[in-house]
């Protein structure tokens, strides 16, 4: 039997939706309808519509350099980041505003930065007085992207540390990219000089003030994101959730042989087109998953002695036994006669009683 | 005539007269607002450059109530420190500030809540669903007409000058600013103040754009009702289902501390007029006995009847907002047998005609500046 999906390797990183829509947005800021952005990088609007929906790194690395050329702005990444409402990263960054202090606020970005991007982002390292928090390279990146992922990065957790401790004066403010032409733009974003061409791309505070407390105070809001958040974490964790509920759809069919892909999609409230690419990110494809799911049916109904060939056929929905022949021959090499023979045989197989 | 209504003509006396010195519905000073608004104001004063720690001693505020998210300030205590803070910031346009910068984290879960609505319509909704756990009294209605909804925000009546104009720029800011995923405040008709304009009126040209008026019979904003269908960018549907149910939590539990006319008041709104429960049934919802409903009643300075009368008017005011029913409609929707009786009732009780009072006299009256 052929093992469906195992031979694309370890799934692509992927990216929450929400920072696209962020990105989107600080393009329209900068003057750009949205429009030209998602015709240039043949987005479909319908896409960003599900808060939970996913985009591989690749694809978000190309719409990124498209946003710098399409707004003309190369210090995109730092304008986005310094927007009012660029930090909706639902609900990752109310967590993080209504966090009882600012380490609290660092450990839910790291508990929770999986919701945002497979890739990790940051890393907290304390030591006696100080604390350093990085922004990690992005892997495989070009030149442009780390530097745009660094400022994204860089300039996000500095609003955040902001929030805690409005003057904040950061002891050091380092990027491992070299100067770009516009550093000037991170001088007054930081407030302070930025050294470039470091070890690492890291700020540097005092770690005294790792325990200012946040101003919004709200247990009962804080406490039901974490439950939102949690359950979204544990939803992403099941590597493949298209193609089980692909899956578990079409096991539950009166007769699952033709069913319509369409009507799976509908059924889990996707576009065909969607479906497609949602199952391409898992690395397996809708025929991958179906041919599997009807194998699985298949073997089932024709281990019930009580059936015959014929009844199994009619029951999963060919038209004739000899389709069910040659459709069942395709998927697992064997006619299902030679399957029965073959489980009959094999040593070991439990059999029902 | 048959009235199914039970309303004696005393009844209505009473009502008529209450209109002089009483307040039906528009905010008392002693009822409360949460304490969202107090922290909301003291951050967006310590944006201005004046210390959270140093207005609110100014104005003997304990600073620990701000950590408790749902603890509740008297509107006249919030009044003053209103004014203190404009005296503090010598900003005459702070309301607007406020609006302009602080909205998305101001009134947990609220604003949150209309940012991840699944549309326009959905976010207003949860707003006036919700509207008591940010003030006891309503302080903003929704009118929604065959082409145009209106978003109204209720004057203060009474107040200084100062702080009416305070109330309603911080409204409309914020309101503006939480509609703002919808893409409303690009597709504005018209954005009313009823006060005149003020010395920083090109703040709200600023802010607001060309459709700002003033001297307007209402503080609202006016859009085309096709943008009620707008779907938000930040739509989350499981983010505003846990949202909405800590929400609905919240309610309950305000409504169990609230002053006992106030929850009966509601009950009798909740059932609808016409098929209304008696004194009885009431007591039993709040998990008491007649006697004892009245005897808290008495020490909240209100009678079972006052309250009646108060349902009364909300429901046939809240009926009256929405303007594609037809007086008729709402006649019977009350359990009046025609709309003559209705409008002679409601002429009764508020010295007005329903069609006038949907005009705007009768608020304007009520609630103008």
């Amino acid at each position: 039997m052929t093992q469906h999906g195992l031979q694309s390797g370890p799934r692509e990183s992927t990216l929450s939706i929400l920072c696209v829509r962020g990105l989107i947005a600080a393009v329209e800021q900068a003057g750009v309808p949205r429009a030209d952005l998602l015709h240039a990088a043949q987005l479909d609007p319908a896409q960003l519509s599900d808060a939970k929906a996913r985009m591989p790194f690749a694809q978000f690395s190309r719409l990124c350099e498209l946003a710098m050329q399409l707004t003309g702005d190369p210090a995109l990444g730092l304008h986005w980041a310094e927007r009012e409402g660029a930090m909706n990263l639902a609900p990752v960054t109310h967590l993080l505003l209504y966090a009882q202090c600012l380490r609290n606020a660092l450990d839910a970005v790291l508990k929770f930065e999986p919701l945002l991007s497979d890739e990790r982002v940051f890393q907290v390292l304390e030591s006696d007085d100080k604390v350093l928090i990085r922004c990690l390279p992005l892997r495989g990146a070009s030149v442009t992207m780390q530097t745009f992922w660094a400022a994204i990065g860089m300039a996000g957790l500095f609003r955040l540390i902001r929030f805690f401790v409005p003057d904040v004066r950061p002891d050091r403010v380092a990027f491992a990219h070299a100067a770009p032409a516009y550093y000037a733009e991170y001088e007054r974003f930081f407030g302070r000089q930025a050294d470039f061409q470091q070890s690492f791309t890291e700020v540097v505070l005092d770690r005294a003030l790792m325990d200012t407390p946040s101003r919004l105070q709200d247990d009962g809001f804080r406490n039901t994101l974490h439950a939102a958040a949690q359950r979204r974490a544990v939803h992403l964790a099941q590597p493949s959730s298209y193609s089980l509920r692909v899956r578990e759809f079409l096991l539950r069919q009166q007769r699952p042989y033709g069913v319509d892909m369409k009507a799976v999609a509908d059924s889990l409230g996707v576009s065909p087109r969607t479906l497609h690419r949602r199952l391409a990110s898992e690395g397996t494809s809708y025929r991958a998953v179906e041919t599997e799911s009807l194998t699985t049916v298949a073997t089932s109904l024709l281990q019930d002695q009580r059936r015959s060939i014929q009844e199994t056929a009619y029951t999963m929905g060919f038209s004739t036994t000899s389709t069910f022949h040659r459709v069942f021959k395709s998927w697992t090499g064997m006619t299902p006669g030679e399957y029965l023979l073959s489980v009959a045989l094999e040593p070991g197989v439990e059999t029902s009683e | 005539v048959s009235e199914r209504f039970g309303v004696s003509s005393s009844l209505a006396d009473d009502w008529s007269a209450a209109l002089g010195g009483g307040q039906p519905f528009g905010p008392t000073r002693e009822s409360t607002l949460s304490v969202q608004f107090v922290r909301g104001l003291a951050s967006v004063a310590e944006r201005a450059g004046v210390p959270q720690a140093q207005l609110l001693s100014a104005e003997h505020f304990d600073v620990r109530k701000l950590d408790v998210p749902e603890a509740r300030v008297q509107r006249f205590e919030f009044y003053r420190i209103c004014r203190r803070a404009m005296d503090l910031t010598r900003d005459r346009a702070l309301g607007l500030h406020w609006g302009e910068h602080h909205c998305g984290t101001s009134f947990p879960p609220l604003s949150q809540l209309v940012a991840y609505a699944s549309c326009l319509r959905q976010a207003l909704e949860t707003l006036s669903r919700f509207e008591r756990l940010l003030s006891d009294e309503p302080f903003v209605q929704l009118l929604e007409g065959a082409d145009q909804v209106t978003v109204r925000c209720l004057c203060l009546r009474g107040e200084a000058q100062p702080v009416q104009m305070f109330w309603a720029e911080m409204n409309i800011a914020n309101l503006v600013r939480l509609m703002r995923p919808y893409g409303v405040h690009a597709r504005l008709d018209r954005l009313c103040f009823a006060h005149p304009a003020p010395a920083h009126r090109g703040e709200y040209a600023r802010i607001f754009g060309p459709a700002v008026r003033f001297d307007q019979p209402f503080t609202e904003l006016v859009f085309d009702r096709a943008l009620m269908a707008t779907h938000s960018p930040h739509n989350d549907e499981d983010i505003y289902n846990a949202l909405r149910a800590l929400a609905e939590r919240r309610m309950m539990k305000l409504m169990e501390q609230a002053p006992y006319a106030l929850r009966a008041r509601e009950l009798l709104v909740q059932h609808g007029w016409a098929s209304r429960p008696d004194m009885e049934a009431i007591a039993r919802g709040l998990g008491l006995s007649v006697r004892s409903l009245r005897r808290h009643l008495a020490t909240e300075g209100k009678s079972y009847h006052a309250v009646e009368r108060e349902a009364l008017a909300t429901v046939a005011t809240h009926l009256l907002r929405d303007e594609r029913r037809t007086i008729r409609e709402i006649a019977s929707e009350m359990g009046f047998s025609d709309k003559g009786t209705f409008q002679r009732a409601f002429k009764r009780w508020t010295g007005t005609t329903p069609s006038a009072y949907r005009k705007g006299q009768f608020e304007r009256e009520t609630f103008g500046a």
